[in-house]
């Protein structure tokens, strides 16, 4: 029994400025299983990876590989005890090819510090056809997916000889296709006896590939179970603490007059694609990664330049050369990539929540900061955002909270079309009931939604109507009662 | 120290830590500046503090304008040129009896101004690296200023224009009170209107700021002009300090304003800075610059304390 | 002889390819000219009354400017030698960086002149001043001035460069007849009237009344060092002498500000200079002064008007 125990990590505590961030956590891992580890953002699962990966020390506990106490100070120490982590921001060098990542800083010599290139690419193609994988490995990275970046690094680990693999949410950006692809692949590394910490919110998967499933909540352990004594219910209320009602509850709407009209609309990425919105309406955009859902959403909040067609709202055709333009219209997106479009990092939670309405609390070119904390406050109450306070650097919170201060922000400017382009990816279930409610609350205020999700259930639930996209344009559109899953992803995929 | 309470430091990144960085840096000031009044009988005078005051004032309008630049995540190298240009523009519209005394002045910031309306034309509509833009405009504003004076010193200027660097109101120098009207506009600027919390947004992400509906190209052109109008308003102060407009006046000026800026925690990613810490690195060098020409150090040994210092300051910096 | 001629027509007919608006249509000789910098007052003096000579003799002058870059002006002598001149003045960058310009020029048979300061090479011809010259002047009108006895203080030029070097080798000399004049504190104000400026300020705070005379290096720093002297009142007890004589030094001259400045005969290097490459285009290996040296003179209030234009 003793040694099927690969990891075993006791009484982990930690905190940051006096935070206790965990509190004497502990886990189990057994070799050839799938482990997963689940919890609210914040709930305390990054820090305790970060602590197994070894980038800081833990205050308090112990961890034991094999049986043998070890305490690693950096990840390089990690990586020596057979750890690695595949990053929910992959951290690739995409100028070089599928083989050079793989085989980055222990690249086959050739002597006099030259790269045996021939052997480089021989002993990727090994690799790849271990894993059953089909990723041209002399390809650059940036011309890879998501979904094939992260078989990269799968590769890339497994070859590091890693018998522990950590993924932090692998799924949060590919597409179903590509989720189906790494699903056998951690079969497989099943069958060859590794571990795998699995770090996940979505239900269905957990419940797919888990053999064995621990719960974190506010930096507590709560328990640990297998998957067959484990049901989703009580699985949700030990992660979120209290009952959910249902996530998915969807309130009856009368939609009312047209108030987005969007006709033939040409753009990077969207070709002829026509369709309208009406108040109180959830309009889903479905389909692949890639596929052209972003590009449409950017194309309508001035994002991208549009090419061709026309966008009317209420009747009055609008031109949209700017984000600023279509702010002043009365179209807010909420973007699918906080980082890099939805947040100044550096800035504090207030500064993020006030800067696209900037203007409405100002006086004149004055900053009102009364005013604006009274609001920022006001916000992070109601969207309940997990903060120090308003003034903490947003690049500190949880992605989910991240999130909501995005929506935030965007809901200030009070739009009559918002579009949502996945709002609940990488946020925990808690964080995901609210922003359903705050959808809710819109189209129940006469606003109208464009949903845009990679995940099935979420859109089928919430949506009136669903558009299908693929390859730039719409392929189907369905009612809410005819859509369904199968349906979705024959349209995603083919015709 | 306890490494664990090293740890953290090291992990903790609210605002909060912005004011004990700043405080260590404060801390660091008080320091040295204890150091060299212990040190050097006549350092902590009144009258040596206003020298130093009065020192640092052309290099403080620099790095203050720099401040807005840098905080937008832009770089502006041509400063040190413009306030030759702007001195030399100021210097000849400043002979006695010509013309009124706003004359000068205002042709030199207009002179800053259009040179920094020209960097953020070509930075925002040219989407040229502001390093490089501004690398040119560096040779370009120096050219400009040999032309216009033709290679020589433009001197014989009227006392009015004289007085600016070096007369006194109520016993404080102008220089120096320019220099405090600068910081209290400037701050005012940047922590009190919408425009400043701008530059802060799109130096911290310009993508985000401008799907926030942010003008980053007007924000971005404002910052450029107040740096470069900052750096024409310098060129008048140091020619009516020097008594003449010099065409190779203010050689590597840009790179003790930029100092500054960074010693104060600007960082040079953008997003991030104030003029409180721009201030308090203007201070520094001032009075490291004074104390060791009160010590006697050797120029040599001088060169290499300043480097020391700088680096030091950014390390204080990175470890946050 | 042969050589030369191949190189002569080779370089003509390079001329005539390439930059024909250098040509020599209009017959007259040609004379290169690289200057050390042309941000510099004095170098613009020089260049001017070369300019001047060239309208009165009837040459064309190609002038660069190096902008104090030794490899610049390497470029540019090799460019001149390309396109044929008859001769090159050169005002070097510096003693041994800018040597190899002058073997170059000897080697394609041009004659070389260097003007103001030395290289390492040794030219063909050479017009200036000794540099040491000025910092004896104008040290020995201070020990004049203090009656052999005092405290003095001693701005530099830019550390390392020739010019600095030798004011301040000369500096030395002349102290070392007067034991009785003290130097408080020598330091570096590069050259530049805004750091000699604040220097003067912080030396009037550690020594305050005991200065009782400032050496500067050039006019520059002297002005700077009389302006912070006149703000803090102490000008009355201090002698301030500096080296150049530019036209703002000669106006402080006058009036009566500044003690003293040396004059350096910009206008006579010059002229001397382009007369020198003249005679060896002529009559190339009778040119019998080969070495031109101009004196420097004291500018008091007395001869101040002879300077004034």
């Amino acid at each position: 029994m003793e040694d099927t125990k690969i990891l075993r990590a006791v009484n982990i505590s930690k905190s940051f400025s006096g935070v206790r961030v965990l509190d004497k956590v502990r886990l189990e891992i057994e070799k050839g299983k799938v482990h997963v580890l689940m919890g609210e953002n914040g709930a305390g699962k990054s820090t305790f990876m970060n602590i197994l990966m070894g980038m800081f020390p833990p205050d308090e506990g112990e961890v034991y590989i094999k049986g043998k106490k070890i305490s690693f100070t950096s990840a390089r120490d990690a990586l020596r005890h057979g750890i690695s982590m595949i990053h929910q921001e992959l951290l690739v060098f995409p100028e070089l090819t599928v083989a050079e990542n793989i085989f980055m800083g222990r690249e086959p010599a050739a002597g006099l510090g030259w790269i045996d290139r021939k052997r480089l690419n021989r002993e990727a193609k090994v690799l790849m056809k271990q894993l059953e994988m089909e990723i041209p490995i002399t390809a650059k990275m940036k011309n890879l997916s998501i979904g094939e970046m992260q078989m990269v690094e799968i590769v890339k680990a497994v070859s590091n000889q890693a018998s522990i693999l950590i993924m932090d949410e692998p799924t949060s950006a590919i597409s179903e296709k590509e989720t189906e692809v790494l699903f056998r692949t951690l079969r497989a590394l099943k069958q060859q006896g590794k571990a795998i910490i699995y770090i996940s919110h979505k239900m269905d998967e957990i419940f797919r590939l888990a053999d064995t499933i621990t719960v974190l909540r506010d930096g507590k352990y709560i328990a640990t179970r297998s998957r067959e004594d484990m049901q989703m219910d009580e699985l949700i209320t030990m992660i979120v603490g209290r009952e959910l009602s249902s996530l998915y509850n969807k309130q009856p709407q009368q939609p009312g007059e047209v108030l987005l009209e969007v006709k033939g609309l040409c753009s990077a990425g969207v070709d002829n694609v026509s369709f309208s919105l009406r108040r109180g309406e959830i309009l889903g955009i479905a389909g692949l990664m890639g596929a052209g859902r972003t590009a449409i959403a950017h194309a309508i909040a001035g994002m991208e330049k549009v090419t061709a067609g026309e966008i009317s709202l209420r009747g009055k055709r609008i031109h949209i050369s700017s984000p600023r333009a279509a702010i002043a219209r009365g179209i807010g997106l909420v973007t699918e990539d906080r980082k890099q479009l939805g947040l100044v990092l550096s800035s504090s939670v207030k500064q993020n929540i006030t800067l696209p309405s900037l203007k409405k609390h100002s006086r004149g070119f004055l900053l009102d900061h009364p005013k604006e904390n009274t609001v920022a406050d006001r916000e992070i109450a109601k969207f309940r955002i997990k903060t120090s306070s308003r003034n903490q650097v947003v690049g500190r919170l949880s992605g989910g909270n991240q999130q909501k201060v995005v929506i935030s922000g965007i809901n200030l400017n009070d739009p009559e079309v918002i579009i949502l382009d996945e709002p609940t990816r990488g946020v925990d279930v808690g964080a995901k009931q609210e922003i359903y409610e705050f959808i809710a609350a819109l189209v129940a205020r006469g606003k109208a939604v464009i949903l845009i999700s990679s995940e099935l259930p979420e859109i089928l639930a919430l949506s009136d109507r669903i558009l299908v996209v693929r390859e730039g344009s719409i392929k189907a559109e369905l009612s809410r009662e005819e859509a369904s899953q199968e349906l979705i992803m024959k349209y995603a995929m083919a015709d | 120290m306890n490494p664990q309470i090293l740890d953290k430091f090291r992990n903790k990144r609210t605002i909060s830590y912005e004011y004990l960085r700043k405080f260590g840096m404060l801390a660091a000031f008080v320091l040295i500046c204890l150091l060299l009044s212990l040190t050097t009988p006549n350092f902590f005078s009144l009258q040596n503090m206003t020298i130093v005051l009065r020192q640092v004032s052309i290099n403080g309008i620099l790095a203050i304008g720099v401040t807005f630049v840098i905080i937008t995540g832009g770089i502006d190298l041509s400063l040190g040129s413009v306030v030759a240009l702007a001195g030399v523009v100021a210097a000849i519209f400043a002979h006695p009896l010509e013309y009124p005394l706003v004359v000068p002045l205002a042709m030199a910031i207009l002179v800053g101004l259009a040179i920094g309306g020209l960097n953020g034309l070509v930075v925002t509509r040219g989407k040229v690296a502001p390093f490089i833009v501004t690398l040119g405009m560096m040779t370009i504003a120096r050219g400009l200023a040999l032309v216009a004076s033709d290679g020589r010193p433009v001197t014989n200027l009227s006392d009015s224009f004289n007085a600016i660097g070096g007369g006194n109101v109520l016993g404080v120098p102008i220089p120096i009170l320019i220099f405090i009207l600068v910081i209290i506009v400037a701050s005012l600027l940047l922590n009190q209107t919408r425009i400043g919390r701008y530059m802060y947004a799109v130096g911290g992400n310009e993508r985000a700021a401008y799907a926030s509906g942010v003008r980053v190209n007007t924000v971005k052109m404002i910052a450029y002009m107040l740096c470069s109008g900052l750096a024409g308003l310098a060129g008048i102060v140091l020619a009516s300090r020097i008594n003449t407009g010099q065409p190779n006046a203010g050689v590597a000026y840009e790179l003790d304003a930029i100092a500054a800026v960074v010693i104060g925690g600007t960082s040079l990613a953008g997003g991030i800075g104030s003029i409180g810490g721009t201030v308090l690195g203007v201070l520094l060098i001032g009075v490291i610059n004074n104390g060791l020409d009160l010590l006697n150090v050797s120029s040599y040994y001088q060169q290499i304390i300043k480097g020391v210092i700088i680096i030091a300051a950014v390390l204080i910096d990175r470890k946050k | 002889m042969n050589k030369k001629l191949v190189i002569g027509v080779l370089a003509l007919a390079l001329m005539q390819y390439g930059c024909g608006q250098s040509g020599k249509s209009d017959g007259r000789k040609v004379i290169g000219v690289s200057m050390l910098s042309l941000q510099s007052e004095f170098v613009v003096n020089v260049k001017d009354a070369m300019e001047e000579a060239a309208e009165e003799q009837e040459v064309r002058l190609i002038v660069n400017d190096a902008q104090r870059a030794s490899i610049r002006q390497i470029q540019q002598i090799e460019s001149f030698i390309s396109q044929g001149v008859d001769a090159i003045i050169l005002n070097p960058c510096e003693m041994e960086a800018s040597s190899p310009a002058v073997r170059r020029a000897q080697k394609a048979g041009i004659p070389i002149i260097n003007v103001n300061s030395e290289t390492t090479a040794p030219p063909d011809g050479f017009v200036g001043s000794r540099d040491e010259e000025s910092a004896e002047i104008a040290l020995e009108h201070i020990a004049k001035r203090l009656g052999g006895k005092g405290n003095i203080v001693v701005m530099h030029g830019y550390m390392g460069q020739a010019a600095q070097l030798k004011r301040a080798a000369a500096t030395k000399t002349v102290l070392a007849k007067y034991p009785d004049i003290t130097i408080l504190a020598e330091q570096t104000a590069e050259w530049d009237r805004a750091k000699a400026m604040s220097l003067m300020e912080n030396w009037i705070q550690s020594y305050g009344s005991r200065i009782d005379a400032v050496f500067a290096q050039n006019d520059e720093m002297g002005m700077g060092a009389l302006q912070a002297l006149e703000q803090a009142n102490l000008k009355d007890q201090v002698v301030v002498v500096s080296i150049d004589a530019i036209g703002d030094a000669l106006q402080a001259v006058k009036s009566g500000r500044l003690d003293a400045t040396v004059y350096q005969d910009a206008k006579a290097q010059g002229k001397q200079a382009v007369q020198m490459a003249l005679d060896f285009i002529h009559h190339k290996d009778s040119v019998k002064e080969r070495s031109v040296f101009i004196p420097f003179q004291l500018v008091t209030e007395e001869n101040v008007e002879e300077f004034l234009e």
